[in-house]
């Protein structure tokens, strides 16, 4: 049956079948891959695209259901560049492997358009449909928060230095090469390991 | 997902009509595209899409009442300012539907319908004396629902391993090509005092594996003291524990958690979890209670 | 070398692939078509073990079925990693009958659907203690008995898996037992656990004229899959191009899978002489992928009056599955683990898997261990009840220090900062108080604290051989590729490696690229494994740096006219006389100059770590260039009326050695502790006769963002000189500690002993209606 919306903010004509759904019309019909399945039954988030600005599951949303609907995908965020949040994204190192991370920016995208300064518990509510397995979201929540110009505690972890040990802060250093035999602990020089260094050449 | 056909209906009488000719009903798709995924099981049926239609999308206000269009969206409602203000305890018990996603597209219409025991929304429509108009009459919501023991067995209760394709045909009393309209949702009584909890596995989108709806007033003694505070009348609706909604309604904590148990007993040992649920649903309810009587939650942040 | 000489590495620089990733660019397997392709999916066993007689007739009867593939199809239908492409013996739910292949994903589904099988079922065996039992069905002829000393007999047949035995024999074990003044025997149990990543495996095969077979998988391992199809088609590996593809998550899971996917995919291909894509379901990847290996650990700890900890004697025996590819390997780790961070003169260990007709375990984030730090730090927190006193003291008496020798008799040489980590989080957690405040809770919640020290071989060490090789190219323009050979799959290794070849070369970050894993230009450097791909792989990658530094150098004290005793500096694609800036050239200048004059623009680097030696029998030898070491404090709320745990608190305190990104490696510790918390608390793969009722994500319950605690980190870095730039490793640390505190803090909480993870609600309340623990 014919179904006309758009996508992205171009508008498209589709004979789909009934039943077919958004997510197959994305990715295998105009080739908009960035929308990922991760369960197909609405419960990941991989698939999250805003449907009139709303976040949708595309796995669970009939193709022929959209008339006049005006769909966006992770493609049709940076159209002019990169959205604050895809940067933020990057700034904040709040992806990982990225599967997930279309869904995500995109429910991100939905929350900020309707609630500018959301909450840390707001925005864990509104990304909670979508799973995440590597970043334990701290760093996604940390790159919403900055844009929302809202303050998060990961986003103070980013200027802590790690705590250097007593040797490095005695000037010990790391050598380029390590040891090429097992090294052994010298007693003659109370805590200090002799090992046999390639010496780190060139630098 | 497989079907035979699929019609936008513009309004009530085309749905009805498509409905009539063995359509299936679909408003969000939630459920339907959950279950239709892989097994082929709508392969034969017309989908009918009735989101649109505009006699379901209205909120109205009728004083004593409020009369919810079954195409709302979850988060239509929960974001709708009446709601918010004079039925409360159905927004909250709507804002635990799984995640943003989900509510954006699930209606409270589909919610009903699939009569699915471990519902949201249903026991608190349930507390609230919820009644459901149709296409062709008006019922106690109560009413709406038919015994469906099997969903006890159903561990999980998850949509995607629901036993029923077609939940309107088996566990409701709606006849084919009978839609349910709106439902109308009294405003509790002032001075009335609800709670709503869900225990899940985790905090996250989980279904519940027991809810409570707490709706009910108390006498009032004059003090002032909240500790002295009597309970009245108590209704109560708890998710995932039978295989109908069920209100139990009592005048103490005691009188609730006894005749709880013995609802329990004599019904729910088919439930998939039923040593934890035993144990755990009249202990809850009981807490759930005291908490009510102090004006507070069961619900406990994950961070300090 | 000191962190302000360093002008790259050290500083949290942007991921490679971020901007790809953000945008929905980047492509993962299944984003990828070729021209032609059919589309292929698997019949899985629904029986844990059977023959089977498969019907494809009405299957090759649905429009769009092309063919239908079963055992007699495939050249050899066992893989050489033990289990099958496909078989008509299933010994567990999961391998694989047939292998259907249609013209569109539709017909796919109807095709699978389709074919019917006929189980004619078997014995079958699941637990460990059936399988030991001694009239057990043998599930595989390789296996063999246990003998009565606890020790695996090679001589009679039974279900114990021979080559993953691995001994550990310290000191005098009888004597240690005699000088304590307590001892105390406990069993512990960990259950199966599902990866979870958010990418399900696909696999797409193509065949390339005249003869290659080219092959993009979501692997991670870059050169697995060329392997596999080598394998399965019985053509020469040289024959088969692997080119990898960005991969959704992997955890240690997408090997053996995803090589048998591409395996069946290739059959399929030269079936039909068409390119073959696989993408699997949430359910089939649920189904078939490996799962964490479920430990039953039975531990002997002695100690005197005051705390010294004097024997340790351990069986550690874990569920193999009815295939097993990982269990010899990993058990040398279990075994280097077996008797935790501590200071222990007398130890006598044993690991070993058990054949059973369950599902496949594999790698898993840890690689055992989440499951032996559960067991021991468990048993040590008992021990400590049993001696009254503080488990803080018994820590302090007994944990590692430099010096100390270790369970597989290894002198720690280098640094070594666990004493003073536990000192650090103990203080800032308030730990003893807060343990001192909770134990009288009475009421529906009740609060728990649980303190973990652990120490992890880092990288590869003696599970295997360490090394890896790296190719950087330079164009004439300046900008260079650099290949590295271990899989980028989330973790930012590829990130990582571009900052030590920048730092290494003196080539800007922002000219270097990072090129995916080509089998056709890079040698196999083995698997992207055991946390060993910044600490050890990038080794190879700054080799490949300094190289290039080299030529650089070379060429500018030529074309700056610079005496042999000026020095010449290189940083951001730009070469200086040291001191004069003002003569200095560009890279790009340099490069294009040896272009034209014919000289090298690349390099090829490799890089071994340096041999270990350890006994077979005894363990004892050196078991890894290095350690890493870790402490955490989980804080809990238990609900007594529900049995519901939530965990309010983390505190994670990792030495990392030196940490080359470490906004990379937060990321690490924020997912591992989720990760963590999930497998001490709710997920378990559950399998009942060898059927699970967890098929996808509605029912295996993974954290979402609502569910994370709060998280606190501290990283250390410490002068240890066997990493790359001095990195150890942190993938697997952050994770493998947060199930045991967790657990640990339940204990401390509702004061019963814990002995088994996930503390379920249902295990809380079941240990809650036993009596208090009297120590406490």
């Amino acid at each position: 049956m014919m179904v006309r919306f758009s996508v992205n903010g171009v508008a498209r004509e589709l004979d789909v079948e009934p039943g077919e759904r958004l997510i197959d019309v994305l990715r295998e019909r105009l080739g908009l891959t960035g929308t990922k399945e991760g369960c197909g039954i609405g419960v990941c988030g991989a698939c999250t695209v805003l449907v009139d600005g709303r976040a949708q599951n595309a796995c669970l949303v009939p193709a022929a259901s959209l008339e006049g609907c005006a769909v966006t995908t992770i493609e049709g965020l940076s159209q002019g560049g990169l959205d604050p949040l895809q940067q933020a994204f990057i700034d904040h190192q709040a992806i990982q492997c990225g599967f997930c991370t279309p869904g995500l920016v995109l429910s991100a995208k939905a929350l900020l358009d309707e609630n500018p300064a959301p909450t840390e518990d707001e925005i864990r509510a509104a990304i909670k449909g979508n799973l995440c397995r590597c970043t334990g979201y701290e760093q996604v929540i940390a790159a919403i928060a900055s844009v929302a110009g809202t303050g998060y505690r990961a986003l103070d972890d980013e200027v802590e230095a790690p705590v250097q040990s007593p040797e490095l802060r005695a000037g010990a250093g790391w050598p380029a090469e390590p040891p090429t035999a097992t090294p052994v602990l010298d007693e003659t020089k109370g805590t200090v390991p002799s090992v046999s260094s390639g010496g780190g050449e060139g630098r | 997902m497989k079907a035979a056909d699929y019609l936008r209906a513009e309004s009530l009488d085309q749905a009805v009509a498509a409905a009539e000719q063995g359509g299936l009903v679909l408003a969000g798709g939630t459920d339907v595209m959950v279950k239709g995924r892989g097994r082929g099981v709508y392969a034969q049926r017309a989908l009918v899409d009735v989101s649109r239609v505009p006699e379901l999308r209205e909120v109205r206000d009728r004083g004593d009442a409020i009369e919810i269009g079954a195409a709302c969206t979850l988060s239509e409602l929960c974001d709708d300012a009446l709601l918010a203000e004079k039925l409360p305890l159905l927004a909250d018990a709507m804002a635990h539907v799984g995640g943003v996603q989900t509510r954006n597209r699930a209606t409270i219409g589909g919610n009903v319908v699939n009569a699915c025991p471990a519902s949201d929304a249903i026991p608190a429509l349930m507390v609230l004396g919820a009644r459901v108009r149709t296409t062709r009459r008006e019922l106690p919501l109560a009413d709406l629902f038919r015994d469906c023991p099997a969903c006890l067995r159903h561990e999980g209760m998850l949509v995607r391993t629901c036993f029923y394709p077609d939940a309107a045909a088996k566990k409701t009393v709606l006849e084919q090509g009978e839609l349910v309209r709106s439902i109308i949702v009294p405003v509790p009584a002032a001075g009335s005092r609800w709670l709503f909890h869900k225990l899940t596995r985790t905090q996250g989108i989980g279904l519940a594996r027991i809810s409570i709806a707490l709706l009910g007033t108390f006498r009032d003694k004059g003090t002032g003291a909240l500790s002295e505070k009597t309970i009245n009348h108590v209704d109560v609706c708890m998710g995932g524990l039978f295989s109908k909604p069920w209100v139990l309604s009592a005048a103490s904590a005691e009188e609730a958690v006894a005749v709880l148990t013995a609802k329990l007993e004599a019904e729910s040992t088919a439930l998939a979890d039923y040593d934890y649920k035993h144990r755990v649903a009249p202990a809850l309810l009981a807490d759930a209670i005291a908490a009510w009587r102090r004006g507070e939650t069961l619900e406990r942040k994950r961070r300090s | 070398m000191q962190q302000d000489q360093f002008g790259v590495v050290g500083r949290s620089a942007p991921r490679v692939d971020g901007y790809d990733k953000v945008t929905g660019r980047a492509l993962y397997t299944d984003d990828l078509n070729a021209y032609g392709q059919l589309y292929a999916g698997c019949v899985h066993s629904r029986k844990p073990h059977a023959t089977v007689e498969v019907d494809t007739a009405a299957a090759l009867a649905v429009p769009g079925v092309v063919k239908v593939l079963v055992e007699g199809d495939f050249p050899k239908p066992q893989s050489r990693y033990d289990w099958f492409y496909c078989t008509s013996h299933p010994r567990y739910c999961g391998d694989v009958l047939a292998v259907v292949v249609a013209e569109t994903p539709a017909a796919l589904a109807d095709g699978i659907a389709a074919v019917r099988v006929r189980y004619s079922e078997l014995p079958a065996v699941f637990t460990v203690a059936d399988a030991l039992a001694p009239d057990a069905p043998q599930v595989r002829e390789e296996g063999v008995a246990l003998g009565e000393d606890g020790v695996p007999d090679p001589t009679r047949p039974g279900n114990v898996f021979l080559a993953s035995h691995k001994p550990l024999r310290k000191g005098d074990l009888a004597a240690g037992f005699a000088q304590a003044d307590r001892i105390i025997e406990r069993t512990y149990t960990t259950p199966y656990v599902e990866h979870a990543y958010l990418e399900p495996e696909s696999v797409l095969v193509i065949p390339e004229p005249p003869d290659v077979v080219l092959v993009r998988a979501s692997s991670q391992q870059g050169h697995g899959p060329q392997e596999f199809v080598a394998d399965a088609l019985q053509i020469p590996m040289s024959r088969v191009r692997a080119v990898s593809t960005t991969v959704g998550g992997s955890f240690g899971s997408k090997f053996e899978l995803v090589g048998l996917m591409c395996g069946r995919a290739a059959v399929a291909m030269q079936a039909t002489g068409r390119p073959i894509k696989m993408t699997y379901t949430r359910e089939d990847s649920i189904l078939e992928s490996t799962k964490r290996h479920p430990f039953t650990t039975t531990i002997r700890v002695g100690a005197t009056a005051d705390g010294t900890l004097t024997a340790y004697e351990s069986a550690q025996v874990e569920n193999a599955g009815a295939y097993n590819n990982q269990a010899p390997w990993m058990n040398i780790r279990a075994r280097v683990h077996s008797a935790g961070p501590y200071d222990i003169p007398n130890i006598r260990t044993d690991t070993f898997a058990v054949y059973t007709n369950n599902t496949v375990p594999g790698a898993f984030r840890g690689y055992s261990s989440p499951q032996v730090i559960f067991a021991n730090e468990m048993a040590i927190d008992d021990l400590a009840d049993e001696l009254g006193i503080s488990v803080v003291d018994l820590k302090r008496k007994n944990l590692l220090r430099r010096g100390s020798i270790t369970a597989t008799g290894q002198q720690l040489v280098h640094e070594t900062l666990l004493v003073q980590m536990m000192e650090d989080i103990i203080r800032d957690t308030d730990y003893e108080r807060k343990c001192r405040d909770w134990a009288g809770e009475t009421g529906t919640w009740r609060h728990g604290a649980g303190l973990v020290t652990a120490y992890r071989g880092a990288a590869l060490g003696g599970e295997g051989v360490d090394a890896s090789g790296a190719m950087m190219i330079g164009m004439q323009d300046g900008s260079f590729v650099l290949r590295p050979t271990l899989m980028e799959f989330g973790q930012g290794l590829n990130t990582v490696y571009a900052q030590i070849a920048a730092e290494a070369s003196g080539v800007a970050l922002a000219d270097i690229r990072v090129e995916p894993v080509d089998t056709t230009i890079m040698a196999d450097s083995g698997l992207t494994v055991a946390s060993r791909g910044t600490a050890q792989g990038g080794h190879a990658v700054r080799k490949a740096g300094e190289a290039i530094r080299a030529m650089i150098v070379e060429s500018a004290r030529m074309m700056l006219g610079a005496r042999d005793d000026e020095r010449i500096e290189v940083r951001d694609s730009v070469a200086w006389v040291a001191g004069q800036p003002e003569r200095s050239v560009r890279v790009s200048d340099i490069w294009t100059m040896r272009r034209y004059t014919g000289q090298q623009l690349s390099t090829y680097q490799w890089y071994a770590a340096r041999p270990l030696v350890n006994d077979n029998d005894t363990g004892q030898g050196e078991a890894f260039q290095t350690y890493a070491y870790g402490c955490c404090v989980a804080e809990v709320s238990v609900n007594t009326t529900t049995g519901e745990v939530v965990v309010d608190k983390v505190s994670a305190y990792h030495d990392v050695g030196h940490a080359l990104n470490p906004g990379l490696v937060r990321g690490q510790i924020y997912g591992g502790v989720l990760m963590g918390m999930g497998f001490g608390l709710y997920e378990e793969y559950r399998l009942e006769k060898g059927v699970s009722p967890d098929t996808n994500l509605d029912i295996y319950p993974i954290a979402t963002s609502e569910d994370a605690p709060l998280i606190s980190i501290k990283l250390y870095e410490s002068a240890d000189p066997e990493g790359t730039y001095g990195a150890k490793s942190i993938a697997e640390n952050a994770s493998e500690m947060i199930g045991a505190a967790c657990a640990l803090a339940v204990k401390h909480a509702i004061r019963r002993p814990v002995s088994k993870v996930p503390v379920t609600p249902e295990y809380v309340l079941e240990l809650l209606s036993q009596g208090e623990e009297d120590a406490r």
